[in-house]
């Protein structure tokens, strides 16, 4: 009886509130998300299609693209689930501080985890160079391997993380009641049951690797790849075309991937945890110690890089020159201040995106789950849509399309803002769904019965009841905003510049230790954004990845 | 308020009310009609489309034929949240985020009471119905007895034309639901309001109601006073529904064979032997084949030596000396059955 909770197709017309919703949402989704989509593949002529498959700088980057998402997907997902059967499994001390590591690599910058590469492993670097006298490079194939296994694990480690806890312990008691050893259960039992969401991480991870364009452009070297190619073409050569028919190339293997994670997460929704009903407060089998010694030496490795990781940006914004001359100075710091107006902009501009953002997610989740609106599949789709655009090929899709339909958006803030915006709507829209679903649909009815119109129950029920949803969307598209590149790259002009670009320009300029600085600002306030969300609303982030 | 309608008339009646789902039609043609002031049950099986029936009734779904009529108006195109129809909820629906008094108070503000009558009237449902210590409680801090208090008063405070009931006890467990059960009904004529309550426990419809619909597969089946329902069902879904049905072959006098219904306490048994002095009594012999304790009563299984079909008999547990004994699996009885007693069922489906 769940579809009789909606309003019917004609009732729609007698809600006006409903109906000014459903039309802007679907015009800014139209406007600014499809529209520009479509818009694209417009772009690029007959022979750009051709110089695509032809040309051998294009062929070898599409190989590349190809087997990185494929490598680093694997490594990144075989971390995550050691580090997170670890977590969950290992019962060893520090559980706390072991699980609150990857989340924060997680929230950072994109560009923390190339930075920390070049500042650790790179020619200079403090273990390559200082601990270890080794000269070597580790930039291109190899570097761009090692660095998006260790900035996506974290990814991998949520999602199998929850699924393990949603397993229990009731079935590995069961399978040691049945006579299996420990490391059986674990192989036997537990292992099997996390492939669902082994999956569901491994297409997340695959989507994140192909759109990845902060490590390939700090570390990627002459390994050349779809995603900084796209950004090249444009801005280098000023060729809107290739750069198009690049990133559409890109757009079709996370278009099979987006595709692949929809289909399993509509058919296998809670398929193997609920067998049981409510998971059971049974203790969880143990692993045997060797098992445990070798999880906990591996997870205390990961960790301390990830601690590394996060030391050296610190670290190198107040040494001289990192590698070289670890002098302390302030120089850096003093001269990174020089960027206000663009750390200012990022403020702005992140803060602009996360509440249009909060209020877009929300309200799709709102109309989809709640009202009988017409076109709610295409809604769904349209709203989960930026979920599977590489932020490269978005980045070009505003800024060709604008340039067709009204040219003096093009440099302005609210380009930038939207498409920061946009890619954390997705995620936004889930936990609002998640949270909607929580919620009990006669409450809705309840408010209506004693005299509330739609928007009065959204007003007065929805929104109070899903303010932890609402709080946690604002803050993660917030944060996830403040330091994003991959879109905003291309939009951005003299006055709207953001702290994320300009760190990557200090960086391909050499200049580490502003860079340094610069990124410093942008992780701290990312990591107070993150420590207010769990003071203030607890939610598990973990939840966002799950659903 | 765009009508006005006769207050001594706030009856409700559906004429030939259909609704579909997509190719599943939910409530076929139901027309009926509720007296002012009476407790109204819609009794049926789930699925039986009793649920949809109230949401037609409250607004949330738009019959796809026939009229709804509310206090003689026609309630067609008139919106969930502008029809006079308080509604309590299967899970009462109370909101979590508000104290009792904002709940009550909510419907009110929706209307745009003025606050002074506001803070009046919410005080008064309160006194009413006695959960003026609730005040500030939220939801989560009531019992399920006083949320559901709480949900009537939120529904009544609106002073509504009729008060609907979805499964309101379902919810509370057996216990407390006998006792809730008996307070709603005391609560129901104190306010003197027209109640259609939806319910597919039969227990609950006959102790309740001053009348009651028979719902099945989206049709009415029967509609009357729960004495008629119970003893003079219509047809043998309803005779089956509302309790366990005999269906006993009689021989009349005139040697016409009639088939009739016996509910279980209708009947008796007695040890073999026995001979009827009664000519209204027709004896048969059968054998016990199960018997089932339910305290107060013994329900046994009887095989009858001419009949296919077990025959159920209800006896009390420890009767009286100088009575009928109680029987074990293997005896042999004697059925007595009162020939004026049974119900013809009329359509025999």
């Amino acid at each position: 009886m769940a579809a009789d909770r909606r309003l019917t197709h004609s009732q729609i017309l007698k809600e006006p509130g409903v109906a000014i919703f459903y039309a802007v949402l679907s015009v800014f989704l139209l406007v600014f998300i499809v529209g520009p989509l479509v818009v694209v593949f417009l772009e690029p002529s007959a022979a750009d299609w051709a110089r695509v498959w032809t040309t051998p700088r294009w062929r070898t980057a599409i190989g590349n693209t190809l087997a990185m998402a494929f490598r680093s997907t694997a490594t990144a997902l075989l971390v995550g689930l050691v580090y997170a059967i670890a977590i969950e499994r290992g019962n060893f001390p520090g559980k706390r501080i072991f699980e609150l590591i990857p989340l924060l690599l997680l929230v950072s910058p994109p560009f923390v985890g190339g930075l920390a590469f070049i500042f650790l492993l790179g020619r200079s670097g403090l273990i390559t160079s200082n601990w270890l006298g080794l000269e070597v490079s580790l930039y291109g194939r190899t570097g761009l391997w090692i660095a998006q296994t260790l900035s996506f694990f974290p990814v991998a480690f949520m999602i199998l993380r929850s699924s393990l806890q949603s397993i229990g312990g009731t079935l590995d008691n069961a399978a040691r009641g049945l006579g299996a050893s420990r490391t059986r259960v674990l192989f036997s039992v537990t292992v099997p049951l996390l492939v669902p969401g082994m999956l569901a991480a491994a297409l997340f991870i695959g989507i994140i690797v192909l759109a990845d364009f902060a490590n390939p452009l700090l570390i990627g070297g002459r390994y050349r790849v779809l995603a900084t190619e796209v950004f090249s073409q444009l801005t280098g050569w000023a060729d809107a075309g290739m750069s198009a028919a690049l990133g559409i190339v890109l757009l079709m293997p996370a278009a099979v991937f987006f595709a692949l994670q929809q289909f399993l997460s509509r058919r296998s929704h809670g398929r193997y945890v609920t067998v049981g009903g409510r998971s059971s407060q049974l203790p969880q089998v143990g692993l045997p110690a060797p098992l445990r010694v070798l999880l906990f030496l591996f997870c205390l490795t990961v960790a301390a890089y990830t601690l590394l990781t996060f030391f050296v940006i610190f670290a190198a914004a107040v040494v001289q020159l990192w590698g070289i001359d670890y002098t302390i100075t302030a120089d850096h710091v003093r001269r990174s201040l020089r960027h206000w107006p663009e750390l200012r902009n990022s403020l702005v501009f992140a803060l602009s995106a996360a509440a249009l953002c909060t209020l877009v997610s929300s309200v799709s989740a709102y109309l989809v789950h709640r009202c009988r609106v017409p076109f709610r599949t295409g809604l769904d789709l349209a709203t989960l849509l930026p979920a599977g655009i590489p932020g490269t090929l978005y980045g070009v899709a505003l800024v060709t399309s604008f340039a067709r339909w009204y040219p003096r958006l093009n440099g302005t803030a609210l380009l930038i803002i939207l498409a920061m915006a946009a890619s954390y709507i997705p995620v936004g829209y889930r936990i609002s769904s998640a949270a909607l679903q929580q919620m009990q649909p006669s409450l809705d009815d309840g408010a209506r019965n004693l005299g509330a119109h739609r928007m009065q129950v959204f007003r007065d029920i929805t929104v109070p009841l899903t303010a932890n949803a609402l709080f946690a969307t604002f803050a993660y598209a917030f944060i996830r905003s403040i330091g994003t590149v991959s879109a905003v790259v291309f939009l951005v002009s003299f006055e709207t510049m953001v702290s994320s670009v300009i760190i990557l320009n200090l960086a391909e300029q050499s200049s580490w230790g502003r860079a340094a600085a610069l990124a410093s600002m942008l992780v701290l306030i990312t990591f107070v954004g993150l420590a207010l969300v769990r003071l203030i609303s607890g939610t598990r982030w973990n939840r966002m990845f799950t659903r | 308020m765009d009508t006005s309608p006769d207050t001594t008339q706030s009856h409700l009646e559906l004429a030939s009310v259909s609704h579909w789902y997509g190719k599943v039609c939910a409530v076929d043609s139901v027309s009926l009609s509720v007296r002012p002031g009476s407790f109204f049950t819609l009794l049926g099986p789930s699925g039986c489309g009793k649920t949809t029936l109230l949401r037609l009734v409250s607004g949330f779904l738009d019959p796809d034929a026939g009229s709804i009529r509310i206090g003689g108006v026609d309630q067609a195109g008139i919106p969930a949240d502008r029809r006079r129809v308080g509604m309590v909820f299967q899970d009462y629906a109370l909101f979590p985020h508000m104290t009792v008094t904002a709940n009550i108070a909510y419907g009110l503000r929706m209307h745009r009471v003025p606050r002074d009558e506001r803070a009046d009237r919410v005080h008064a449902v309160m006194q009413r119905l006695d959960i003026e210590d609730l005040r500030q409680r939220y939801p989560h801090e009531l019992s399920g007895g006083q949320q559901q208090r709480v949900a009537v008063g939120r529904a009544v405070v609106l002073e509504p034309l009729l008060l609907l009931m979805d499964e309101p006890l379902s919810n509370l467990d057996a216990k407390l639901r006998v006792r809730i059960r008996a307070e709603l009904k005391e609560l129901q004529q104190r306010l003197g309001i027209t109640t259609v309550y939806v319910t597919h426990d039969q227990e609950e419809a006959l102790s309740l109601s001053d009348d009651i619909a028979v719902l099945d597969q989206g049709r009415l089946q029967q509609q009357s006073d729960p004495v008629t329902i119970y003893e003079k069902p219509v047809n043998p879904f309803v005779a089956g529904f509302v309790g366990s049905a005999n269906m006993l072959r009689l021989t009349g006098q005139n040697g016409v064979r009639r088939l009739c219904m016996y509910r279980p306490e209708w009947l008796y048994v007695a040890p073999t032997g026995a001979k009827a002095d009664d000519p209204n009594t027709e004896i048969r012999t059968g054998t016990v084949t199960a018997r089932e304790y339910f305290g107060p009563t013994l329900r046994y299984r009887v095989a009858l030596a001419d009949d296919a079909s077990p025959v159920y008999v209800d006896a009390p547990s420890r009767p009286r000396t100088g009575q009928r004994d109680t029987f074990a699996p293997g005896d042999n009885v004697a059925l007595y059955i009162p020939t004026d007693g049974g119900w013809e069922i009329p359509d025999r489906g």
